[in-house]
């Protein structure tokens, strides 16, 4: 306990430093200006930006990227209050009640509110982090093939049913993840896997050009002279985002709520980001003296969902950091930029780069800080950038991720396999199938293939060792849980198509 | 009923699409070493994942010619950024996008920095109907002035700005 406390003191001098303070505040800032454009949301925004921090040392790197995260995800509160249009998928329930308020002239207000319950959701999610974390290493330390090997099924099964759409296709394009993670060099014979004669893909996929094509170039596709044209827009001054006293009351109890909500889902790997603000309202709304007026305009309908989608995304670092094992794409992607700079997240990350996780906490205070900071002034100009019209942005975005994709290893071929993967993405997506998945099966996939094998080589080839070890058996038990969860749900929806949709929506999205 | 045929029509083309996918990994997969169950080789792992994904490609395609023509449970509707698009098929964004990103490639090291931008943002930006290549052209030279500064003067990019001039 003490310790946490010394060692966070350290990872604060650290993040006070000039040099890392700076790239925190230029991650928060351009964070935040991709997050405000229309249609790009937290994902396009680190993987437009991850090229751009491989010049960078290991620390500055993560804080920064820690930084774009934040600021994308204040960002999309901002279009999905003004203009009802969330461009990250967890906002879509912020819709729902910013909106309306926006339309009464509360616009200034909500942004105010929206702002508080995020610092505090996120401060206290930092809390859980410092505490929780050192425990969990403890336990990690206990951990064998077999129990890795069993928490990464978990991720990936809970990551690709409980996302966004049908769980079998979530499945299939988590496969297709880790499918993509096998091509290359393999690790333990050096025979070249799915590389069709390309040296280029010795080295496996780039991770950028995965997360840029489909998340980026996919996205792009999808939307061409498609995104709904925005009229102007009310200025927001600074006075208007000053929330009343009585506003504050009435939002304080669904921001301790919502801030409860996001820690526990947060804690379970693969919910993923979009059912916790979703339960987050549902909530809200059940408790409500007024159920009946959500949706035109609550106070609480707002502030719940941010509190949770905000303390959520502070307590999936948790096993992200300590265990190496993202729960959904957004930790994924910053698991993977780690990678790349030679950096392993896991229980060693503690002992071996205390720099990194106590700076990375301390930063996360920091980056707090400095949103709430920098969106008071700025306010007037997110409000003139949602306003910037999509034929300009996404040519120039096109070339930002080509550029970028080059800049990674300076090689040509990166930009066709960004290509490649937009193309497949698109598809994907046209035909209903979630992609995010996609990047999660990657990321883990050679963690996955290479304890796997160990697991098995040690117990001479017989599955019975995740049964035999208890914490094993234990979260295969879990993963039997949710997916005998998932069947009833989707079972008795089929059986009670009207009374339980909102139940299925609320399981699936 | 005709939205609800569409969305069958979609789950045919991507069942296909992953037993193919599928097949195809597995068939490869199998080509490298595959080893036994204590000792694995380096097939083992893609010859699985194609298989399961053969599996639930076959689920797929099964549980939509098993499914009933009844009305799919009316959904609550959230909003989203996709909900409002009409879904036609853009041959014209999606030809210049895929140009725009291939000029690039194609140009950036034998002709330089700034004709690759020049040419990428043009070709990308004609893509939206509403853009004329007035405006166009002021983007990309908007880009262009971008790409220099940011990328090849403050990132030290390593690709020349006009290939034999600069």
């Amino acid at each position: 306990m003490w310790q946490s406390i010394l060692d966070l003191g350290y990872g604060f001098g650290l993040a006070l430093e000039p040099h890392n303070l700076f790239w925190c505040f230029s991650g928060v800032l351009v964070g935040n200006l991709i997050g405000v454009l229309p249609g790009t949301g937290a994902l396009t925004a680190i993987s437009m930006l991850l090229p751009l921090t491989f010049s960078l040392q290991p620390v500055p790197a993560i804080l920064m990227l820690a930084g774009i995260f934040y600021g994308s995800q204040y960002g999309g509160a901002i279009g999905a209050i003004l203009l009802n249009l969330p461009s990250h998928p967890p906002h879509a329930v912020t819709c729902l009640d910013g909106y309306p308020m926006t339309r009464a002239g509360k616009g200034g207000t909500v942004l105010g509110l929206t702002m508080i319950s995020s610092f505090f959701a996120a401060s206290f999610g930092i809390v859980v982090m410092i505490f929780a974390s050192p425990l969990l290493v403890q336990v990690a330390f206990k951990f064998g093939p077999a129990e890795l090997f069993s928490i990464m099924l978990l991720g990936l099964i809970a990551g690709s049913t409980m996302s966004r759409g049908s769980p079998l296709k979530g499945i299939a394009m988590t496969l297709i993840g880790l499918i993509l993670g096998c091509v290359g060099t393999d690790v333990q014979t050096g025979l070249q896997r799915f590389t069709f004669g390309l040296p280029e893909l010795a080295d496996g996929v780039e991770l950028v050009s995965i997360a840029m094509g489909v998340f980026g170039i996919a996205d792009f596709l999808r939307h061409v002279n498609r995104m709904k044209h925005i009229g102007s827009l009310k200025p927001v001054s600074l006075k208007d985002m000053r929330p009343s006293k009585a506003e504050l009351k009435q939002a304080f109890w669904p921001m301790l709520r919502g801030t409860l909500v996001g820690t526990i889902f947060g804690a379970m790997p693969g919910t993923g980001p979009t059912i916790t603000t979703f339960i987050a309202y549902a909530l809200e709304q059940k408790i409500s003296r007024t159920p009946e007026k959500f949706g035109t305009g609550m106070i609480a309908g707002v502030a719940a969902p941010e509190a949770a989608s905000h303390s959520k995304t502070q307590v999936d670092f948790i096993p992200t950091m300590s265990l190496g094992i993202p729960g959904d794409a957004v930790m994924a992607l910053l698991l993977g930029a780690l990678l790349i700079q030679g950096i392993q997240p896991g229980p060693r990350l503690l002992s071996e780069h205390p720099d990194i996780f106590w700076g990375l906490i301390a930063s996360f205070w920091v980056g707090n800080v400095l949103l709430m900071v920098l969106n008071v002034p700025m306010i007037g100009v997110w409000v003139k950038l949602l306003q910037v019209p999509y034929r300009f942005l996404f040519p120039a975005a096109v070339f930002f991720i080509a550029i970028g994709a080059y800049t990674v290893n300076n090689d040509i071929f990166a930009v066709y396999e960004v290509l490649a993967f937009g193309l497949i993405g698109a598809l994907f997506m046209a035909l209903d199938f979630p992609i995010a998945p996609i990047l999660l099966g990657y990321v883990l996939g050679p963690m996955v293939e290479e304890n796997f094998r160990r697991a098995m080589l040690l117990s001479r080839g017989h599955f019975s060792v995740f049964i035999d070890r208890p914490i094993s058996a234990a979260i295969l038990g879990v993963i039997v849980a949710l997916l005998a969860a998932q069947a009833f749900f989707s079972l008795r929806a089929r059986l009670r198509p009207r009374a339980a949709a909102a139940a299925t929506i609320a399981f699936q999205e | 009923m005709h939205l609800a045929l569409k969305e069958r029509y979609k789950d045919y083309c991507g069942g296909l699409i992953l037993c193919a996918l599928g097949a195809a990994t597995a068939l490869q997969g199998k080509a490298y070493h595959l080893g036994t169950l204590s000792r694995m080789g380096p097939g083992f792992m893609p010859t699985a994942l194609g298989v399961l994904l053969l599996i639930v490609g076959l689920v797929l395609l099964a549980a939509c010619a098993l499914r009933r023509d009844e009305a799919a449970p009316s959904r609550p509707s959230l909003p989203s950024a996709e909900e409002t698009i009409p879904l036609r098929a853009e041959w014209r964004g999606w030809l210049c996008i895929c140009a725009g990103v291939i000029i690039f490639a194609a140009l950036a090291e034998p002709v330089g920095l700034i004709p690759a931008t020049f040419a990428a943002v043009v070709v990308t930006a004609m893509g939206d109907r509403e853009n004329s290549w007035r405006d166009a052209i002021l983007l990309a030279l908007g880009m262009v002035i971008f790409a220099v500064v940011v990328f090849w003067w403050g990132l030290g990019v390593l690709l020349p700005l006009i290939k034999g001039v600069l």
